[in-house]
């Protein structure tokens, strides 16, 4: 089966199963009472929609990758490096963010630049450690000397 | 004339020095993010719109607009001199503008973009001041029915216009309005999706999610495209930037063509402004005499599209401040930034917010106008903004994601929800599901539930209410003609390039 269809109908099949959840929450709630419409009548509407459209999603994902079983792919997706490079860059945004409640937000972010820039961009040591050091040095000066915006959990410790 | 009347008001508005502080840096921030790519007007707002909370309101809405429409004008820079667009709003300007660019005229390139966008954008803001109190007072005399039939009908032309697939554009129409059902309920008080998280309670917030899905994903799909730059050569001097008489007299019909079609089309909600710059430039070759030259750098292909991108902002701001219905992404972000502030965008906001609502129109007059001015003379100053290194702005926009994020209520678990928000961003660009319906469906969803709920309280739970009144019967009727249209022809219209 092509990737793309094989990735339509997985996300189909999550959506079914993100609709069933919420119709089987949704059953529990009141749905029509004395005063209209109850807290449930809404998200029981869109999850059935949800169920039903993800099904016809998953239905027409399979019919088409009958369709095109055995041509050669036609979807030109990007290079695995660069969906790498992109998935790293989410992972290590993750980390810095987990991070960022114990070594502080300016440390975090610098410790985000420096990943970016030596391994994601293939720059110098030097310049991804200039940048470590300039980037939240430059965050400091305008969000908390110049705007006065509370920056996430403590300065440089994250206490 | 409520319109006249109303942009004299405006004026005195925009005109206090402060105000018009900010609508030159929005004007400002707009062209540089339009010139950048990879980061569009609706992330920017989306990142600033926290900071901007504690600002006087005037002043912060004139700011984000500018960057909304100034961002139209910067897109065309890269367009002509990299043949890149820099917003989906510049792709169609890309194939003549960069013809033209090619063949040594790139300085009457970006003149005639700037002035096909300062008199459509001018044009698009007239028909906007005078239509506003129009669509305004109609809408005066609509309940709760009506409005349930309106927001039905502009969730129908988002999945119908924006994205590929209309399953898949409804399918994120449908999560946007889960995400919003998720916090208290607003009639009841029950608590609804919450999984147990006291931090869930209130709801999830538009701007964490509009964040994580246009910023931080824009990032990653950035990272992913691996842009390279270079830059044809820009002309010395000013008068290398003036087009001939030839080529403006070319460019007459596609200036009002862009205008009108680029507001028509801005008006409707999920039409994408790069679908008013398509159907502008397709008009204007049918219509040409030499169509042969389309293609091949010829002016009024340039000058259409460039037109009709900027009407059509102008276009997107009529649904929004008089229905209180966005039309896009960006416009959401607006509707949101209303709301932060304590206001309600609709039929009431001209009467209750007289001095906000012309203070913005009349905002937008003079934003065109420093755009036009900026555009020209700075265009070699804004062009060295793409020698920026990316490998310093990605993770520079990231850190102003987090801060923006806990902006909104001081919180880290905020900033974790933007993390997740940013991942499914980027999965819905690999998977080809639109996000501007995700986001219309949250901002749309709460509003929809409310009307639907008082409408069948209001004829004690009898669903005829909804298709009885005239006014609800015809506009369900045309958005079910909308959702079945795809089913009474064999090929999809090629309304959206792929």
């Amino acid at each position: 089966m092509p990737l793309f269809h094989r990735y339509n109908a997985f996300a189909g099949l999550v959506l079914v199963a993100l609709g069933a959840f919420i119709v089987q929450q949704s059953v529990h709630w009141e749905f029509l009472g004395r005063n209209g419409p109850g807290v449930g009548f809404f998200p029981l509407v869109y999850g059935t929609l949800i169920v039903v459209l993800a099904l016809v999603l998953v239905g027409k994902s399979l019919l088409a990758a009958r369709r095109t079983s055995g041509l050669p792919g036609t979807h030109s997706g990007s290079a695995p490096g660069k969906v790498l490079a992109a998935v790293s860059v989410w992972l290590a945004f993750a980390a810095t963010v987990a991070l960022m409640k114990f070594i502080g937000f300016f440390v975090a972010l610098g410790l985000l630049v420096m990943f970016m820039t030596r391994f994601v961009f293939s720059r110098s040591q030097r310049f991804a450690l200039l940048a470590g050091l300039l980037v939240p040095l430059s965050f400091f000066v305008v969000f908390s000397l110049l705007l006065k915006v509370q920056l996430p959990v403590g300065i440089w410790t994250g206490v | 004339m409520a319109g006249f009347e109303g942009l004299l008001t405006g004026f005195s508005v925009a005109m206090q020095w402060q105000n018009l502080f900010w609508c030159v840096v929005g004007c400002f921030l707009g062209t540089v993010i339009g010139i950048l790519p990879g980061l569009g007007p609706a992330a920017t707002i989306a990142i600033l719109l926290p900071l901007t909370t504690t600002m006087d309101p005037t002043g912060g809405i004139i700011m984000l607009s500018g960057i909304y429409y100034g961002a139209r004008y910067g897109g065309s820079t890269t367009s002509i001199l990299l043949n890149m667009p820099g917003e989906a709003s510049s792709v169609v300007s890309c194939i003549d503008g960069y013809q033209m660019a090619k063949k040594g005229r790139a300085g009457p390139a970006l003149a005639i973009a700037a002035i096909a966008s300062f008199i459509a954008g001018t044009i698009g803001i007239v028909i906007l001041t005078f239509l506003s109190p129009v669509l305004a007072e109609m809408a005066l005399s609509f309940s709760s029915p009506e409005f349930f039939a309106l927001m039905v009908l502009g969730l129908s032309l988002v999945v119908l216009l924006a994205g590929n697939s209309m399953l898949k554009a409804g399918l994120a129409t449908l999560v946007g309005m889960w995400l919003t059902s998720i916090g208290t309920d607003l009639f009841s008080a029950d608590s609804r999706f919450t999984f147990g998280l006291s931090d869930l309670l209130g709801g999830l917030d538009f701007i964490v999610i509009a964040v994580g899905v246009y910023a931080v994903a824009e990032i990653m799909t950035g990272i992913e495209r691996g842009d390279d730059t270079q830059l044809l050569p820009l002309p010395k001097g000013l008068r290398a930037y003036l087009p001939s008489w030839e080529e403006i007299k070319a460019c007459r019909f596609a200036f009002l063509n862009g205008s009108v079609v680029g507001f028509l089309i801005g008006t409707l909600p999920g039409a994408s402004s790069s679908i008013s710059s398509f159907v502008s430039y397709g008009i204007e070759k049918a219509v040409s005499k030499r169509p042969e030259m389309f293609g091949h750098g010829a002016p009024e292909g340039l000058a259409a599209p460039e037109g009709a991108n900027n009407a059509d902002s102008s276009g997107a701001f009529l649904p929004m401040l008089t229905l209180g219905i966005p039309s896009g992404g960006a416009t959401a972000m607006l509707l949101a930034a209303l709301i932060t502030w304590g206001y309600k965008p609709g039929p009431l906001f001209i009467v209750d917010s007289p001095e906000l609502f012309w203070g913005l129109i009349a905002s937008m007059y003079i934003g065109n106008a420093v755009l036009f001015m900026m555009n020209l003379p700075l265009v070699p100053l804004f062009a060295q903004i793409l020698r920026v290194p990316i490998a310093l702005l990605f993770p520079t926009v990231l850190g102003i994601s987090v801060v923006g994020a806990y902006a909104v209520s001081g919180s880290l678990f905020d900033v974790g929800t933007l993390v997740g928000f940013g991942m499914l961003g980027y999965l819905m660009f690999k998977l080809d599901f639109p996000t501007a319906p995700l986001m219309l469906g949250f901002v749309l969803g709460d509003p929809l539930e409310r009307a639907v709920r008082q409408s069948l309280t209001m004829s004690q739970g009898d669903p005829s209410i909804l298709v009885s009144r005239p006014i609800c019967a015809v506009i369900l009727s045309i958005a079910a003609l909308i959702l079945i249209s795809p089913l009474l022809r064999r090929k999809p219209l090629p309304l959206i390039p792929t």
